[in-house]
């Protein structure tokens, strides 16, 4: 028995949960913090819940990958994957990697939203960072978010 | 340089750190699930797992980086003037640099093999 191997699909199922809020989020992040930015409507609290949002959802899904990553390791890419669809292997591994790079990334970005008010001249040489690294952020998650259904659609745990 | 300043500049280079150590990715300890132990070099054919040593390693490195970042700028952060704007645009376009590189360099390491 592999660790957690029996909790594994209620794991993942939160897995997925976190991933989508955490996806959902960062293209909310990116819609307000433009609105924000163009001094239109835009509040700068929304831009600050929504970052804390994704901090929350984001390490979720970090950690709940993790915890189940070894019973994936075995059941699905050593058993299965790895011979019969390499290519899936090395998607998984990108995606992985990927996930791992954006996570100072995701605390980066809650604290530039926790210090920055983006009206005074000082704060804004730092819209180009923040609107580049929720950009990285919301494309990484939704390729993560496509790759995850791929390989779950090859074989699931 | 002002509070955000050293809030943001520190992580920023902390993240450049982060992502320098991920892709130099040094040699740890791997888990292998079926014996449910740690070791460095396991039995031939066990599934084994360095991603964990491999995170663990480019954390704790940025945690230094970030440490040894915040008390170097914490002196100038007292003077409560605003950050050098080459420091701003140096270190912003670094990390954003460091993160494209270091995600090209994941991907050619998987489509390499």
């Amino acid at each position: 028995m592999i660790f957690l191997e029996s909790w594994s699909k209620p794991l993942l199922f939160l897995h997925l949960l976190a991933a989508v809020a955490a996806t959902a989020t960062s293209w909310h992040l990116l819609v307000r913090f433009v609105i924000k930015v163009r001094g239109r409507r835009g509040l700068l609290r929304l831009v600050r819940l929504h970052a804390l949002i994704l901090l929350i959802a984001y390490s979720a899904a970090f950690l709940l990958g993790a915890i189940i990553y070894p019973t994936f390791r075995v059941r699905v890419r050593h058993e299965y994957l790895d011979q019969a669809v390499p290519l899936a292997t090395a998607l998984f591994e990108v995606k992985e990697h990927l996930a791992a790079l954006m996570l100072p990334v995701v605390l980066l970005l809650f604290v530039q939203s926790r210090v920055l008010h983006f009206r005074d001249p000082e704060d804004r040489r730092y819209i180009p960072l923040f609107f580049c690294l929720v950009c990285v952020i919301a494309g990484v998650l939704s390729f993560n978010a496509w790759c995850g259904w791929w390989l779950s659609s090859l074989r699931s745990l | 340089m002002r509070r955000a300043d050293l809030h943001i500049l520190s992580l920023a280079l902390a993240v450049i750190v982060y992502a320098a150590v991920y892709v130099w990715n040094p040699p740890g300890p791997k888990y292998y699930p079926l014996l449910h132990d740690w070791a460095w070099q396991g039995p031939a054919g066990q599934p084994g797992m360095g991603w964990y040593a491999r995170f663990a390693y480019a954390a704790l490195a940025a945690g230094l980086a970030w440490g040894v970042a915040w008390a170097v700028l914490r002196r100038a952060a007292l003077a409560e003037r605003p950050a050098e704007n080459l420091l701003v645009w140096t270190l912003s376009a670094a990390a954003l640099g460091a993160l494209a590189v270091a995600g090209i360099c994941v991907i050619a390491e998987q489509f390499g093999n």
